[in-house]
C-alpha cells in the first residue's frame, strides 16, 4: 500500500475539518479526490505531504508512519499545493535546481532530472525566464515540475488544473497520466470529466468523511440518474401510468404530455439496471408510437452532487 | 541535522538578498552613515589630543547603534513572513528538511549578509594608517575585538529578527516587533549609566550593547558578554524553531 490512513481526524480551533477518514491507496494507482470546497481534501492531502500533523488516527506513506518519519515520507512524496509556491525572483532553472538539491538530488542528477523534467512539463522556451513574469498556465507546469522533480513514489496533486486553459489541462492531464504508469497520484480536482478520464479510482469526501470510494463507473450506476431512462411514446397518459406502474424494477416515474400530444417518460430503475429492452418489447406489445428511447448515462457530476448537494431537491 | 541541506536554504536565501531592491537600499545607506560616522569619529580626533583610539570613537558613535538597530529588522522581516504570505513555506516544508534545517540556514544567510554590510567598514582602520602614515597607534587587537561584538551583537539581533518574523505572515509587523525587542534591549543597557540600584545595574550591564562595544573596542574581551550573546542567541533561534514547528498544528 502506498497510502495508508486510518481514521484520520483533524481539528482547528473550533473546527473538525476532517472527522475520522480511512482509505487505503495502492501502488500504481491514480486516485482522484474530490468533494465541495471546505470538505477538508485539502487538509487531508496537507497532512499527506507531511505540512500539518494530525489531532488523531494513523498515516502510513510508501510504509513510514508520516508522524514518525515524516523527512523520509517527505523524501518520497511530490506534493503540489493548491498555491503554487514559487519563489517569484528566481529563474525557472535557478527554481528547480534549488528544489532538486533541497530534495535530495545530488551531483549529475541534479541536471538530469531539470532537464527530465523540463521536457515533460514543456518548460524548455521558459526556463531562463523569471517567474515573476511567467503566465500562470507556465507557473501551475513549473510547479508541477518541482513536484516531480526528485522523481517520487507518490504524488500529491491540489487541484493541479486550477486557473489553465482547455489546451493546457488536456496537456496536464496526458502528463498524469503518463505520471500514473511509474508514480502513484493522488489528485484533487473540481473538474469531474478529468477525473472520469484520468482516474482508477475516485475518493469523494464531504463535511470531513469519506462518502465514496470506488471507480468512476461503479459510482456513476449507484447514483439515481444513473441508468435512468428517457422515452418519447405516443399512447394515452393513463394507460402509460397503469403499465408501468405494474413494473417493480422502478422507483419513480415521470411523465410529462409534450405539446404535440406525446409524451415524455422519465423512469428510473431501482438498481443501475437497463431497462430499454423491456421498455421496447413493451411498446411494441402495446402497439405505442415511439419517438425516443435513451438511457441516462450519469456523469460523475450527477454522483458528485447527489452525495454531497445539501438539500437534495 | 544535515550541514548539506542547510547550506542549500543557506544559499538561497542570501542569493534572495541580492535579488532583492530592500537589500541595496539599506546597503546604501548603510554605507552612507558608517562612512559619514568615519569621518566624523576623524574630525573629533582632529580637533584636540585625545586619549581615545580611532576603534574606540569610531564604535562611540552612537549614529552607528541607532542605525544597527533599524537595520537588522529590514534583513529579517522577509524570512518567513514572506514565505508564509506566498505560500512557499509550505513548499519549503513539505520538502525533506528539518525545522532546524530551515531556521539556521536563513539565521547564516541573514548573519552573512549582515557582516558584508559592516565589511567596507573593516576597511576604514587601514585607509586611517594608509593615510597617516602610520604614527597613529592602531593595533590589530582592538578593532578584532570591535568587530567581535558587532558580530556577537548581529547574531542576537538577527536570532531576535527571526523569530519575530516567525510569528506572522505581515512583514511590516515582523519589522516593527523586532525593532521594538531590539530597541527595548539596546535602550535598556543605558540604564547603566543612570544612577540605579547596583543588583539592577548587574542585571542591565549584560543588556548594554553600547557598554560592552566600550570595553571590547579597547580591546578587552569580557566572557559574561560573550556568553550572553552566544546562549541568547541559541535560546531564540530555539523559540523560533518551536514556533515553525507549532504551524504544523495551527495549519
Amino acid at each position: 500500500m502506498m497510502i495508508e490512513v486510518k481514521n484520520l481526524v483533524k481539528r482547528y480551533a473550533g473546527l473538525e475539518a476532517v472527522k475520522g477518514i480511512s482509505f487505503e491507496v495502492a501502488q500504481g494507482e491514480i486516485v482522484g479526490f474530490l468533494g465541495p470546497n471546505g470538505a477538508g481534501k485539502s487538509t487531508t492531502m496537507r497532512i499527506l505531504a507531511g505540512f500539518l500533523s494530525a489531532t488523531a488516527g494513523t498515516v502510513r506513506v510508501a510504509g513510514f508512519d508520516i508522524f514518525q518519519n515524516s523527512i523520509e515520507v517527505r523524501r518520497r512524496v511530490g506534493y503540489m499545493p493548491e498555491i503554487v509556491p514559487l519563489y517569484t525572483e528566481m529563474t525557472v532553472n535557478e527554481f528547480l535546481s534549488y528544489r532538486a538539491r533541497l530534495k535530495g538530488v545530488r551531483g549529475k542528477r541534479v541536471r538530469e532530472r531539470i532537464d527530465y523534467v523540463k521536457e515533460v512539463c514543456d518548460l524548455k522556451e521558459a526556463q531562463n525566464r523569471i517567474i515573476g513574469t511567467l503566465s500562470k498556465g507556465f507557473r501551475q507546469r513549473v510547479a508541477l515540475a518541482d513536484a516531480i522533480v526528485h522523481d517520487p513514489d507518490l504524488l500529491i496533486l491540489d487541484e493541479p488544473t486550477i486557473g489553465l486553459d482547455p489546451n493546457q489541462i488536456r496537456q496536464v492531464r496526458e502528463l498524469i497520466k503518463s505520471l500514473g504508469q511509474k508514480h502513484t497520484v493522488l489528485i484533487s480536482t473540481h473538474i469531474l470529466p478529468e477525473v472520469e478520464m484520468t482516474c482508477q479510482r475516485v475518493l469523494i469526501i464531504n463535511k470531513g468523511r469519506i462518502e465514496a470510494s470506488d471507480s468512476p463507473y461503479n459510482l456513476t450506476r449507484r447514483v439515481r440518474s444513473g441508468g435512468g431512462t428517457r422515452l418519447e411514446v405516443r399512447a394515452g397518459q393513463e394507460v402509460v401510468r397503469h403499465v408501468l406502474s405494474s413494473w417493480e424494477e422502478l422507483e419513480e416515474v415521470a411523465i410529462v404530455p409534450l405539446k404535440d400530444g406525446w409524451l415524455q417518460v422519465e423512469a428510473f430503475p431501482k438498481r443501475g439496471d437497463d431497462l430499454r429492452e423491456k421498455f421496447f418489447h413493451c411498446i411494441t406489445k402495446e402497439g405505442w408510437g415511439l419517438r425516443e428511447l435513451t438511457r441516462h448515462r450519469a456523469t460523475l457530476e450527477d454522483v458528485f452532487v447527489e452525495l454531497t448537494h445539501e438539500d437534495k431537491l | 541535522m544535515n550541514f548539506r541541506t542547510i547550506g542549500i536554504i543557506f544559499r538561497r536565501e542570501l542569493q534572495a538578498f541580492f535579488l532583492s531592491p530592500i537589500a541595496y537600499v539599506v546597503a546604501f545607506f548603510w554605507l552612507l552613515l558608517t562612512g559619514f560616522s568615519f569621518y566624523f569619529a576623524i574630525a573629533i580626533l582632529n580637533k584636540e589630543p585625545s586619549e581615545y583610539t580611532v576603534m574606540q570613537v569610531f564604535f562611540g558613535i552612537f549614529f552607528i547603534w541607532l542605525a544597527q538597530v533599524m537595520m537588522v529588522p529590514i534583513l529579517t522581516m522577509r524570512a518567513f513572513s514572506e514565505e508564509y504570505r506566498l505560500g512557499t513555506f509550505e513548499g519549503l516544508m513539505t520538502a525533506p528538511v528539518r525545522d532546524w534545517e530551515v531556521v539556521l540556514g536563513k539565521f547564516f544567510a541573514v548573519l552573512i549578509f549582515y557582516l558584508i554590510l559592516w565589511s567596507p567598514t573593516a576597511l576604514y582602520p587601514f585607509l586611517f594608517k594608509l593615510v597617516t602614515f602610520s604614527v597613529t597607534p592602531l593595533t590589530a587587537g582592538p578593532v578584532w575585538c570591535s568587530y567581535l561584538v558587532v558580530l556577537l551583537m548581529g547574531m542576537f539581533y538577527v536570532a531576535i529578527g527571526l523569530l519575530a518574523s516567525s510569528l506572522t505572515r505581515n512583514q511590516i509587523i515582523a519589522a516593527v516587533i523586532a525593532f521594538a525587542t531590539i530597541a527595548l534591549f539596546f535602550f535598556t543597557g543605558f540604564l547603566i549609566y543612570f544612577n540605579i540600584p547596583f543588583t539592577l545595574r548587574e542585571l542591565v550591564g549584560y543588556l548594554s550593547a553600547y557598554d560592552h562595544m566600550e570595553q571590547f573596542s579597547k580591546g578587552l574581551v569580557n566572557t559574561k558578554v560573550l556568553v550572553f550573546y552566544l546562549s541568547m542567541t541559541v535560546m531564540t533561534l530555539l523559540i523560533t524553531q518551536k514556533v515553525i514547528e507549532s504551524r504544523r498544528w495551527k495549519g
